[in-house]
């Protein structure tokens, strides 16, 4: 059963989640964003969608040091909990796309 | 600026995320840096903070959210809920408050006097009361006095007493000594300054770090080494034009020279009790020794800084057994002085500490007074509301809902009454500090600053709160199937309404009642000083200050040489009668010192009569208008031994030792032991307040300048034209004589009457305006009352009428109960002023503070003001139109 339906940006990001290989942190998922969607992402608003994101239940989240040593920067990494959920919303996109064309 | 962006991020962000956030948005950044240049990234940076800020903290865009159980939810719909009818309430009252605009403006202006006065008077209050001293630990600040032990004096100390305290006290850290002064400063355009000679100790007791140089050190208190000065920042800058090659170099001060060692930080004031408003600018170390200083002259201002551990209760008692051990060691000069430790703040506010609680007083009460006018206007116009707020209740808005739609519009009412009262204030303000006394300390303090807006933000919700409250409670309860069946206003609303109108009169009346009597009070009291007989001649007589300062004036030879060479310029100049010299001028205050007559014994200091002392030359009582009431005047040659000459007394000393008798030929001595004088009395002159015109006479002793004459003194001159007139001549013949010196302050005896009475008038002027504000409101709250009672009656009225009711009978009515609520509020108004009585006391003269006729004037005062607001509805009521309940014709 569908958890929750996703709104528009919540499925650009788990897009760009997935396209870091199912698991990444914010920096190169906003990367991928505006380089895929061609406008300025504010981080703060991935941030507030992959924590949205994972209250649905889409993604889990875990908490590491991008450096062993101490002191070193922290990461928070997300990773995609559940693949099947992402393509049942693609195939919903598709069903509703099936048989329109642009201009019309 | 990205460490501030970055620590508001911390600030806001959960905990959870804070570390890791902050860790990428850097990552972010560095990656930005590289690609577009190190300002694109820092605009960036700041851009995405921004964001945070919005999301994190603004409900419904995300941010902080917890997962949502079923009862998270309900609470969140409750709140938003209520903020939507918050919105609601707020648009709707702003819709209001647009819809009568006359209504708004004139609520908005008697708040915005009320909460202006309140916030004009609460910056002073601040400044004064509760801002610390601007100085570091300034709780460890003392103020160190001699005192008489039976009672509180404030005396100077001298030098011998306190060369000792200091050497045996274990509470201090820094224990100094200083003289305030004036200084001549600079030898070309030489200018008079305040300054003060002081030990090491003082200037190193406020704590304070010089700015540039050094402070002074102990071993230049020392006679010769002490030709050294520091100067303040103030006077840095305008005498010398801000150089720093100043520090270093030697400045002409009084007439020798000084070489200036340290600058003051900027914004430093030297606060001291016998100055508290001048500017100190120049510092020159004060060199003491015991050898041959006597213990009975007390000239030096003791100030202290305690050590951190040492409170205020050890200190003074650590003092009173250092002075008990002096009076043993010293009984003839110590046994009856003692020690005392006053905290400087205490010191310095204490004295206007009772003027400004007054005015704060007066300020609560004519807002107290706005509040009520307010809410008898929204009560009022509540009554014309009745239909909207049935309508409203029978829509289903419960009555809670209703009070809370009436209060959010006395908020947003009491919130431009707000702004307009900082306006009135920030004005107010500007305009008091003209008005504002020199001697009144710290006035440069007092701003409208973050406490002081907050202050009138607390004020305006309070104050919407309190005239809100009761015309929201009254106007929920509508009757609904009263009002929407049209009949004129239900018995019990209308009874209850009546009643809280006429309550709020009766308020408005006794609060009016109570400032007036202030006002009246201090006016008379005004006058009263003002009427005061003053013997001198106020408006014949000129005085200017001139000070010889210099190596050349070191003897008392000299000194008179000078002013008799000047004296005989002046008298010489056409028009001037007489031309005279004092030490001390009449009302400024002075020097005193205890004196015993011929039939009195020593005992020790402490026990003779306390007796102005006053050096004058021959012709001072003419030039000064001070009448000649027995013997003759002081001439030439009263005084030729050291210790032995004749003097003049006044009228008080020579009635307090012989009364009834002549004084002339008598003997008096100064109370010590040997007596360094004995003088014989070959006049008596009618008394002059030395101390201010408030304050009785007291004994003096007029001595010739002969036998001393000081540094600096006033030249006294009277003449038949106007005696202003003469200061250019006076300035030419010092100049004369001396170009180095400086004539100051040339005023006629007038002004210097005019100056010891500023505070007095200020007080009276500020409290009679808020008195005739408090009238005026009170005034218009009854005759509004009284209109909507006529208004709201005009149906009741009508049938009177017409049932045969005569004109004069209507007219009664209305006036009785005008005049019945006037008198209530004359019974509570009366007991309030007896109250206030107490606060006032220290500012009434002349008369009683609780005198009956006086407040039985002003009864029959307030009664006239109730009659007279409720004339006009009164008679519309009883003209025969109304009276048929028909409303005036429109045009």
């Amino acid at each position: 059963m569908a958890k929750d339906y996703l709104k528009e940006f919540e499925h650009h990001v788990l897009l760009a989640l997935l396209r870091q290989g199912h698991e990444g942190y914010s920096v190169p998922i906003i990367a991928e964003l505006e380089e895929r969607t061609g406008r300025d992402v504010a981080p703060a608003a991935v941030y507030i969608t992959l924590r949205r994101l994972e209250q649905k239940g889409f993604v889990e989240s875990e908490l590491r040091s991008a450096e062993p040593q101490e002191g070193g920067r922290e990461r928070r990494y997300f990773a995609v909990t559940d693949r099947e959920q992402v393509w049942e919303a693609r195939r919903v996109y598709m069903n509703l796309w099936e048989g329109l064309e642009e201009g019309r | 600026m990205r460490t501030a962006a970055a620590r508001i991020l911390r600030l806001i962000l959960p905990h959870m995320d804070r570390r890791h956030v902050l860790d990428e948005l850097e990552e972010l950044y560095e990656l930005r840096v590289q690609g577009q240049g190190q300002a694109a990234a820092d605009r960036w940076y700041r851009r995405q903070v921004r964001t945070f800020v919005l999301r994190v903290l603004v409900p419904g865009r995300g941010g902080r959210r917890a997962p949502k159980g079923p009862e998270e939810h309900w609470r969140q719909r409750k709140m938003r809920n209520r903020l939507d009818v918050l919105w609601q309430d707020l648009c709707f009252a702003l819709r209001t408050t647009c819809r009568w605009p006359g209504f708004t403006v004139m609520i908005v202006l008697i708040l915005g006097v009320g909460i202006g006065g309140n916030v004009a008077i609460f910056s002073v209050l601040k400044a004064l009361l509760f801002q610390p001293l601007p100085y570091p630990e300034p709780d460890r600040l003392v103020q160190v006095w001699q005192t008489h032990i039976d009672y509180r004096t404030r005396w100077p100390f001298s030098s011998p007493d306190y060369l000792d305290v200091r050497e045996q006290n274990r509470s201090f850290e820094e224990f100094g000594a200083y003289s305030p002064q004036r200084f001549t400063v600079g030898r070309v355009e030489p200018e008079r300054v305040y300054g003060a000679t002081a030990t090491a100790g003082v200037l190193r007791a406020y704590g304070v770090e010089p700015a540039l140089g050094r402070l002074f050190t102990e071993g230049e208190e020392l006679e010769g080494n002490n030709r050294v000065a520091v100067l303040s920042d103030r006077f840095w800058k305008r005498r010398f034009g801000a150089e720093p090659e100043v520090v270093g170099t030697a400045i002409a001060i009084n007439g020798g020279y000084y070489q200036v060692i340290g600058v003051m930080p900027h914004g430093f004031e030297f606060i001291s009790p016998w100055s508290p408003g001048e500017h100190v600018a120049v510092w020159t170390p004060l060199a003491l020794s015991r050898d041959g200083a006597s213990r009975t002259n007390q000239w030096l201002l003791g100030i202290a800084r305690l050590r951190p551990e040492v409170t205020l209760e050890v200190a003074a008692a650590g003092l009173r057994a250092i002075a008990s051990g002096l009076g043993e060691q010293y009984p003839s000069t110590n046994a009856r002085k003692q020690l005392w430790v006053n905290p400087l703040k205490r010191q310095i506010v204490g004295d206007v500490r009772g003027q400004v609680l007054l005015l704060m007083g007066a300020v609560a009460l004519v807002l107290l007074l706005a509040c009520a006018n307010v809410a008898s206007m929204l009560l009022a116009k509540s009554a014309r509301r009745r239909t909207e707020m049935a309508i409203r209740s029978s829509l289903g808005a419960g009555r809670w809902r209703i009070v809370g739609q009436l209060l959010t519009e006395s908020m947003v009412l009491s919130l431009l009454g707000g702004i307009a009262g900082t306006l009135i204030g920030v004005a107010g303000l500007g305009a008091m500090r003209s008005l504002i006394p020199r001697d009144v300390p710290r006035m440069a303090d007092v701003t409208i600053d973050g406490p002081v807006l907050l202050f009138s933000l607390g004020l305006a919700l309070l104050t919407g709160l309190i005239f809100g409250l009761a015309p929201a409670l009254h106007g929920s309860r509508s009757e609904v199937s009263e009002v929407l069946r049209g009949v004129r206003g239900g018995h019990t609303v209308r009874g209850g309404r009546a009643r809280m109108l006429g309550f709020l009169a009766v308020g408005q009346l006794a609060i009016a009642l109570v400032l007036t009597n202030g006002a009246a009070l201090l006016y008379v009291s005004f006058r009263n000083v003002i009427r005061t007989p003053q013997v001198f001649d106020a408006e014949q007589t000129l005085t200017a200050s001139i000070s010889l300062d210099g190596d050349r004036y070191a003897e008392n030879q000299a000194r008179v040489g000078f002013w008799n060479q000047l004296l005989d310029g002046v008298a010489a100049l056409p028009g001037v009668d007489h031309a005279a010299l004092t030490n001390q001028l009449p009302l400024l205050g002075g020097i005193n010192d205890e004196i015993l007559s011929e039939e009195e014994t020593f005992e020790s200091r402490g026990n003779g009569t306390l007796t102005e002392i006053t050096f004058i030359s021959p012709d001072y009582f003419d030039a000064m208008g001070i009448p000649l009431l027995a013997g003759r005047a002081l001439g030439d040659g009263d005084w030729q031994e050291s210790v032995r000459g004749n003097v003049v007394v006044n009228k008080t000393l020579a009635e307090r030792y012989w009364p009834g008798e002549n004084a002339v030929g008598k003997t008096i001595r100064r109370n010590a032991d040997p007596a360094s004088w004995t003088a014989a009395i070959v006049g008596v002159v009618e008394d002059v307040r030395q101390w201010g015109p408030e304050r009785n006479p007291i004994p003096q002793v007029y001595f010739p300048h002969e036998r001393s004459t000081w540094n600096a003194s006033w030249l006294v001159l009277s003449s038949k034209s106007d005696p202003l007139s003469h200061v250019p001549a006076i300035k030419n013949e010092v100049a004369r004589l001396d170009p180095g010196l400086v004539v100051s302050d040339p005023r006629r005896m007038e002004q210097v009457f005019d100056s010891t009475t500023l505070q007095r008038r200020f007080i009276t002027r500020l409290v009679g305006l808020f008195a005739v504000v408090a009238l005026v409101l009170a005034m218009a709250g009854v005759f509004g009352m009284m209109s909507h009672e006529v208004a709201q009656r005009t149906h009741e009225i009508g049938i009177r009428a017409a049932l045969g009711a005569a004109r004069t009978n209507l007219l009664a009515m209305a006036l009785g109960r005008a005049l019945r609520l006037a008198s209530i509020g004359a019974v509570i108004g009366i007991v309030g002023a007896v109250l206030s009585a107490r606060v006032t006391r220290q500012w009434v003269f002349g008369m009683s503070g609780t005198n009956p006729a006086f407040m039985a004037g002003l009864v029959i005062f307030l009664l006239i003001v109730a009659v007279a607001a409720t004339g006009v509805p009164a008679l519309r009521a009883s003209s025969w139109e109304s009276a048929l309940g028909i409303p005036p014709q429109r045009a």
